[in-house]
């Protein structure tokens, strides 16, 4: 398990630092490439979003705990979008596990999750913070399919969802977002189908 | 065991990531030179339709607050899925619609030739990365749901090729897979063939572009199933598998695929051959 986290976040940190380096290396190829293709010369592009969240996950039988993740989306049209997202939550002793005995050992008490999302712009707007100051904002719905560890289990998940982006400026924006991640369990000892809700706060930057 | 999945993990976000780069190029040139960006004069275009709307934000239901008139020129400032961001000549900025622009000249006088995702964008440019949602159709771990991702290139209009990395759940066993497809698809391929003898014949008719593709998958492979222990007799560690799957491809949006298809696996386990069938759907987008 230790094992798989190590390589998990490792491939999460290549994500992180790659871009940067893919930056620099395609910059070089683009220099030599920009006199033999005009289209599209000198047009900046918004398609992806990379950024982090914050905020709480409700872990069914077990507790509410902070949690931290990663986001990443691909806006395909002006309506749809693919995310994937990846968060991370340590779980603390149950209140039934304080009294009795414990469900999960503390090596599986590291609650992890990977989705796989497409969402849809139900109502894209514009807010006004300002008199002289307008921003994009949209309210969207996500749903799809995901990888739920914890308790030394793995489990197929169903995400199904809801949020609200704002631009704070051109290139950043601010998400607030609600998720359910729905699967089949039997951590204590019974067969039933678990809804895990997070509420999470979080900021992309468009490129 | 978790090597394989994480291995898989990583090629995703490593074509992903590759993908990006080699499609925007131009793009990330100009970010990896964001302090100069702002000095850098953007591209000014002529505009030569009757008139362009410019909205409020880059979305059908964003209101019109401005017009820009035939002559004109605007500068092309950033570039949206479907929209542009452009400014006009009295420094208004707003959005307009990709194909409101596409007829728009260059200071020299020269059409130019703006980016537009298209069908035809698609198969000439090959990477796409994607993710499936499925169920094995047969046999003992009937019902088990399964969930992959994939990244491919497409070398050919008509012929494929993608890694896909995979994981099967259900209450009897827990597995991993993963592999190299080939995908064929009939309808470019006829394309291809008849695109020579269009280019001789001055009446022959536009080639369709094809919203609905079928394809034929080829697939080899590795593939893990672990019991659970009241399961012992399924079960089986890294054993190789081919398969083969008849599927569709729907062009939601230009850039956006729904796909859907059935899937035949034989995998060579350590005693016998296991059969396995599954039906997936899925979503790609492409670059």
């Amino acid at each position: 398990m230790e094992n798989r986290l190590q390589h998990v976040l490792l491939a999460l940190g290549k994500s992180a630092l790659l871009p940067l380096f893919l930056t620099l290396s395609a910059a070089s190829v683009a220099e030599q490439q920009s006199n033999a293709d005009e289209k599209g010369a000198g047009i900046d592009t918004e398609f992806f979003e990379l950024g982090a969240f914050i905020g709480i996950i409700n872990i069914e039988d077990f507790a509410s705990e902070p949690v931290v993740g990663i986001r990443s989306s691909f806006h395909a049209t002006e309506d749809i979008f693919l995310q994937f997202n990846f968060g991370s939550a340590e779980v603390s002793r149950s209140s039934y596990e304080k009294n009795a005995v414990d469900l999960v050992d503390s090596s599986d008490r590291d609650y992890r999750y990977v989705d796989l999302l497409l969402g849809y712009n139900l109502f894209p707007g514009e807010v006004f913070p300002s008199s002289a100051r307008s921003a994009l904002s949209a309210f969207h719905l996500v749903a799809g399919l995901g990888h739920t560890e914890f308790g030394g289990e793995e489990n197929f998940t169903y995400i199904f969802g809801a949020g609200y982006r704002i631009s704070v400026s051109d290139r950043l924006l601010w998400h607030v977002d609600l998720r359910d991640h729905l699967y089949k369990t039997n951590l204590i000892q019974k067969n039933e189908t678990v809804h895990n809700i997070d509420l999470t706060t979080g900021l992309t930057y468009l490129f | 065991m978790p090597r394989l999945y994480l291995t898989t993990i990583s090629v995703f976000c490593l074509s992903l990531l590759s993908s990006l780069a080699s499609a925007d190029q131009v793009a990330s040139h100009q970010d990896s030179q964001a302090p100069q960006a702002a000095t850098k004069t953007p591209m000014k275009l002529e505009v030569i339709d009757p008139y362009v709307d410019m909205h409020t934000g880059p979305g059908r239901g964003y209101p019109v607050f401005h017009v820009i008139e035939q002559g004109e020129t605007i500068e092309i400032l950033t570039r949206r899925p479907d929209w542009y961001e452009i400014r006009s000549n009295n420094g208004k900025t707003g959005w307009t619609k990709a194909s409101q622009i596409s007829r728009t000249l260059q200071p020299t006088g020269v059409p130019v030739d703006l980016p537009t995702v298209g069908h035809g964008d698609y198969l000439r440019n090959g990477w796409r990365v994607g993710f499936t949602g499925g169920q094995i159709a047969n046999g003992d771990i009937k019902g088990a749901d399964t969930f992959s991702v994939n990244a491919g290139y497409r070398p050919l209009s008509w012929l494929g090729t993608e890694l896909e990395g995979g994981k099967i759940y259900s209450t009897k066993v827990s597995g991993e897979y993963y592999g190299l497809n080939v995908l064929i698809e009939p309808f470019p391929l006829w394309n291809a063939l008849l695109e020579p003898l269009a280019r001789w014949d001055i009446n022959a008719k536009a080639l369709p572009n094809w919203k609905l593709t079928p394809y034929l998958l080829f697939g080899a492979g590795k593939m893990s199933l672990d019991a659970q222990p009241q399961h012992t007799e399924l079960g089986f560690d890294r054993s190789s598998h081919y398969n083969y799957a008849l599927g569709a491809s729907y062009y939601l949006a230009r850039n956006f695929v729904i796909r859907g298809e059935y899937r035949w696996y034989s995998v060579s386990a350590t005693d016998d051959t296991v059969k396995l069938e599954e039906w997936k759907i899925g979503f790609s987008t492409f670059f």
